[in-house]
């Protein structure tokens, strides 16, 4: 792999260009690296304007914004080799609640609980409701990010 | 509940720590903050500021700030549990644009209703109130002035606005927000038994082995009530839940019999449950020989609207609440129309889920206990539907007793407390007394050691038609306190704004933020909230809960209690009575309505040594006495010995709030059940003492259409309603980052077909229309509230989206409280 010195400060800050933001469709991070021209094509077409400019100037999901309907406009519309053609799995991101979830805290809150199309977000109920998210339902679709009060839910490429 | 209160502080204190510092806090980051900073929070109960649940909270304090709450692990209602609502709280004082200054419209420095908003004194906006409130008292009188109250006031602010308004200025026109939420409750408790509020308490939650929601979303709207039932129902298989709604929600989730119903047929289920339990020969005899009677009450009441209109006009016996007596077997003629394929017909419901549910009413192996809230009380046959709710209890004998009983739950915090047990309402006074009946009348005199005919016998005006009177200019002189009624009053474009803007009218608007109402208003006084003073509210299982003022209000912002009192200081009583009735008490002339209502020998008769001088308490030490103690002392007068004992003052700081009523020192659980309740006499076994012949009364009352249906043009029925995130009108929720986050903007739920056909996608901006107003919102066809086809549902906590401009003012006939789940719209798509 050859190595791009200008655009090393990517790696350096976390959560920003990483695959977990990444738009649909993309199987390979150096080639979108090497070929996006920061064009905003994307970020325009996105009907769900979830697309933003993020550090560096390249595009990447924002999920507290709103959740991707894999529409596939923002592969369509780009001129570049970076996409992977949208008849294939957009990515293998799922959803990931993190122990700061209310739920763990005795509180009821279920803000996310029915934003999930593809119901792999349900609700143990009980005296307390408590999360519980399907991994084989789960499209990473990221609707249940923007509702949790607290931050809780994470869109994560699996490995 | 098995956590220990150690157990339980040791797991919520990083919890809160992390709460503290705001929002956004990655997992890790709340393990850190911990201990050294926990140790500088200072821990003290208060009942939340939310519903009427009654759940406590520890509230967190540091530096003069509230920094974070937790359900509070000694509460026996929430158990320290809380909800997303309530986890928040410490942050509904702290909004940007929080009120600290008067706001008097005003043009060139002088008062003008057209001008714009400018700062003003607390002495100039007291100056300007006083004039208009004199002025209006002398060109028209005691019924030209008025006030609209609330729920969220703490006993004794709506105990000194009773007495304000009441025997002060001689008005009657004061009546809560609370008319819009459970008036139809108070009917039908004050017809059915003769004395407001449930018989049972929440441990009918572990104790029943059915549960009914008829009209009410527990899941969103009582959560931690929820929480319980959902773990009674799901620690033993045999419990079952049945939950009737005009949509599906979130309570359905755990219904094993869920039923959607045709808007206003509730009245036609109730009546065949009735009918089914006397054919299955399931009525418990003995009981309903022993302690109940039938009436039949007259039908054809009409709509509470204007006596002019045509729907008014054309109804047979207007507003009548009247009744014959009637033999069991009369009834039971009465209700045999009511058979299974009437109800079907009537509801739309499947025949094997109504007689499901009509048989654990009817098996007398099973404890079953009945839960609503507004489904009910937002009803033009509001009164009606509580009516027939009871019978079906009474019938049975399914009530008072652990684990059986019928229950109605309040939607504000003293809904209850102040509402209705100090009673002000356009039509009562403290204790279940009524300003109509004379005898009550004079024990209110005398125990406010006033001339006898201080308190005017006619009803003032109620919610809806105070909004009336003010725009025909009838009612001129108006506060508004501690609500938001211009955003939770019904068609505001026909009958509110036009009061509010009338050029006759003086508006002035209590309240921490510039709500919708505030803005709507001449004069805005910036409000002390919550814990910024020393409160005490009654939630829904007649529970009373006392907190300390924990806080400083910002420096400006004044309680209602310190506006109130204050306020009275600027009239003198030659100003406010006649003549003839200062002849009565001469030694009353030359003195204020501070001196003869709150310097009266009993709300200033404990001294501010009982006041311990760490404690904050504001108003207090402004008056010069403990002044939170007198007034509660002197009310609790009114009710000790009668069935309403309230403990004494200093109790309630130190319990977890107690059951009233309160004799020797304990609470009541089931009230009119021997052995549990003090005033049943020994023997008896059951007296439901409301009716002096100690019986409860089974109505015989039929079904009858709403107000509006929808027809070609308006082709929808519309219900409105609250979702879990938000409270009311949102002006407190809202202004939390995480809750406005959690559900920002209202929208408009609705069947994907009908979506379909009116050419509309999720997430589409549309146009929602009623003959009355139109707004514009987006459409919701997934997500919490899936409505049958021909119903969208549509919450109102949001200010940019007033529904209330879509709702009709048509009201139950009897507790005038307005239907808001029911009106005819359309819609469309916004081009």
């Amino acid at each position: 792999m050859k190595f791009d010195n200008s655009k090393r400060r990517l790696f350096k800050k976390n959560n920003q260009v990483t695959v977990n933001h990444l738009l649909p469709w993309i199987a390979n991070v150096d080639l979108f690296l090497k070929n996006c021209t920061q064009c905003g094509d994307c970020i325009t077409a996105c009907p769900e304007k979830i697309i933003v400019k993020g550090d560096g100037g390249y595009p990447n999901i924002d999920f507290t914004v709103g959740e991707c309907s894999f529409c596939g406009q923002c592969a369509d519309i780009c001129q570049e080799q970076i996409f992977i053609s949208t008849k294939l799995s957009p990515w293998l991101k799922k959803a990931q609640i993190d122990g700061s979830c209310l739920a763990y805290e005795n509180v009821y809150c279920r803000s996310c609980s029915e934003s999930c199309e593809a119901q792999a977000l349900t609700f143990q109920i009980g005296l307390s409701a408590v999360p519980e998210i399907n991994l084989d339902l789960c499209t990473g679709c990221g609707a249940c990010v923007a509702p949790c009060p607290t931050a809780s839910v994470l869109i994560k490429e699996l490995e | 509940m098995k956590f220990t209160r150690r157990e339980f502080m040791k797991a919520q204190a990083a919890a809160s720590a992390a709460a503290v510092a705001g929002i956004a806090l990655p997992a890790t980051a709340s393990n850190l903050i911990a201990s050294q900073d926990l140790t500088k929070i200072k821990w003290e109960k208060a009942p939340c500021r939310f519903c009427g649940t009654g759940c406590s909270v520890l509230v967190g304090t540091q530096h003069g700030r509230v920094v974070a709450t937790q359900g509070d692990p000694e509460s026996p209602v929430n158990k320290g549990l809380n909800c997303v609502k309530g986890y928040f709280l410490s942050k509904i004082m702290y909004g940007k644009d929080r009120l600290t200054t008067p706001l008097l419209r005003m043009t060139d420095g002088v008062y003008d209703k057209n001008g714009e908003f400018e700062p003003v004194s607390w002495d100039a906006a007291f100056d300007i109130m006083a004039d208009k409130f004199k002025d209006a008292l002398k060109k028209k009188g005691p019924t030209s002035v008025g006030m609209f109250g609330s729920g969220q006031w703490t006993l004794w602010e709506g105990y000194a606005a009773s007495k304000l308004m009441k025997a002060g200025f001689r008005t009657n026109n004061l009546d809560p927000n609370a008319r819009h939420c459970m008036a139809s409750a108070v009917g039908g408790f004050m017809r059915t038994f003769g004395i407001d509020e449930p018989m049972g308490c929440y441990d009918d939650l572990e104790n029943a082995d059915v549960f009914v929601l008829w009209g009410s979303n527990m899941a969103e709207m009582h959560p931690i009530l929820w929480s319980r039932l959902a773990d009674r129902r799901l620690s033993n298989p045999d419990v079952s839940v049945h939950v009737l709604s005009t949509y599906t929600h979130r309570s359905f989730e755990l219904a094993d019999n869920g039923m959607i119903f045709t808007p206003q047929s509730d009245l036609a289920i109730l009546n065949f449950i009735a009918n089914y339990i006397i054919q299955n020969d399931a009525v418990d005899k003995d009981f309903v020989e022993k302690h109940t009677n039938f009436r039949k009450g007259v039908t054809d009441i009409g709509y509470g609207l204007r006596p002019t209109d045509p729907l008014q006009k054309a109804a047979e016996n207007p507003d009548s609440g009247a009744s014959t007596p009637i033999s069991f077997d009369e009834f039971a003629e009465y209700v045999s129309e009511f058979d299974v394929d009437y109800a079907v017909k009537m509801s739309g419901v499947p025949a094997e889920k109504l007689i499901e549910l009509a048989k654990v009413y009817a098996d007398p192996a099973k404890r079953v206990v009945s839960y609503w809230t507004m489904g009910f009380n937002q009803h033009t046959r509001g009164v009606w539907a509580n009516n027939l709710m009871y019978n079906v209890h009474l019938l049975t004998g399914k009530i008072s007793k652990p684990g059986s009983g019928p229950f109605s739950l309040t939607g504000q915090p003293s809904a209850c407390g102040t509402a209705r047990e100090v009673g002000t309402f356009s039509h009562r006074l403290p204790a279940d007394l009524v300003v109509a009946n004379p005898k009550h009348r004079a024990i209110a005199e005398k125990l406010w050691k006033l001339p006898e005919g201080t308190i005017e016998p006619k009803p003032g005006y109620h919610a809806v038609l105070q909004n009336r009177m003010l725009k025909d200019s009838k009612l001129n002189a108006y506060w508004v306190m501690c609500n938001n009624n211009v955003q939770a009053g019904a068609n505001i474009n026909e009958e509110i704004i036009p009061g509010y803007r009338n050029p006759e009218n003086f508006i002035v608007v209590s309240d921490p933020y510039p709500t919708v109402t505030a803005q709507m208003g001449d004069l805005i006084l910036p409000t002390a909230m919550w814990v910024e003073k020393e409160g005490a509210y009654g939630n829904a299982e007649r529970r009373t809960q006392f907190w300390h003022q924990q806080v400083k209000a910002p420096e400006g912002a004044k309680s209602d209690l310190w506006q109130l009192v204050e306020f009275s200081k600027r009239f003198k009583i030659e100003e406010v009575w006649t003549e003839d009735l200062i002849a009565k008490m001469p030694e009353v002339r030359g003195k204020t309505l501070y001196d003869v209502l709150y310097k009266n020998g009993q709300v200033d008769a404990f001294g501010l040594e009982e006041v311990a001088d760490e404690r904050l308490n504001d108003e207090a030490r402004d008056f010069g006495f403990y002044i939170q103690k007198g007034l509660f002392e002197e009310y609790a007068s009114f009710g000790r010995g009668h069935g309403h004992d309230l403990a004494p003052f200093d109790q309630y700081h130190e319990a977890r709030g107690l059951r009233w009523p309160v004799v020797d020192g304990k609470e009541t659980l089931w009230r009119f059940r021997e052995g549990y309740d003090p005033y049943v006499e020994k023997g008896s076994e059951v007296q439901f003492y409301g009716h002096p012949d100690k019986k409860a009364v089974i109505f015989a009352l039929p079904y009858e259409p709403p107000a509006e249906s929808p027809d070609e043009e308006y082709d929808l029925w519309l219900s409105t309603g609250r979702v879990l995130e938000h409270w009311h009108s949102g002006s407190m929720t809202r202004r939390v980052p995480e809750l406005y986050k959690a559900f920002p903007d209202a929208v408009v739920f609705m069947h994907p077909d009908d979506a379909k056909a009116r050419g509309v996608r999720r997430g589409d901006e549309i146009v929602l229309a009623s003959r009355r107003g139109e707004l514009t919102s987006r459409v919701e066809t997934r997500g919490r509230n899936r409505p049958p086809r021909g119903l969208v549902f549509m919450p109102w906590f949001d200010a940019k989206q007033l529904v209330n401009k879509i709702t009709l003012d048509a009201t139950d006939p009897l507790s005038k409280q307005t239907d808001y789940k029911k009106c005819a719209v359309k819609i469309t798509k916004k081009v």
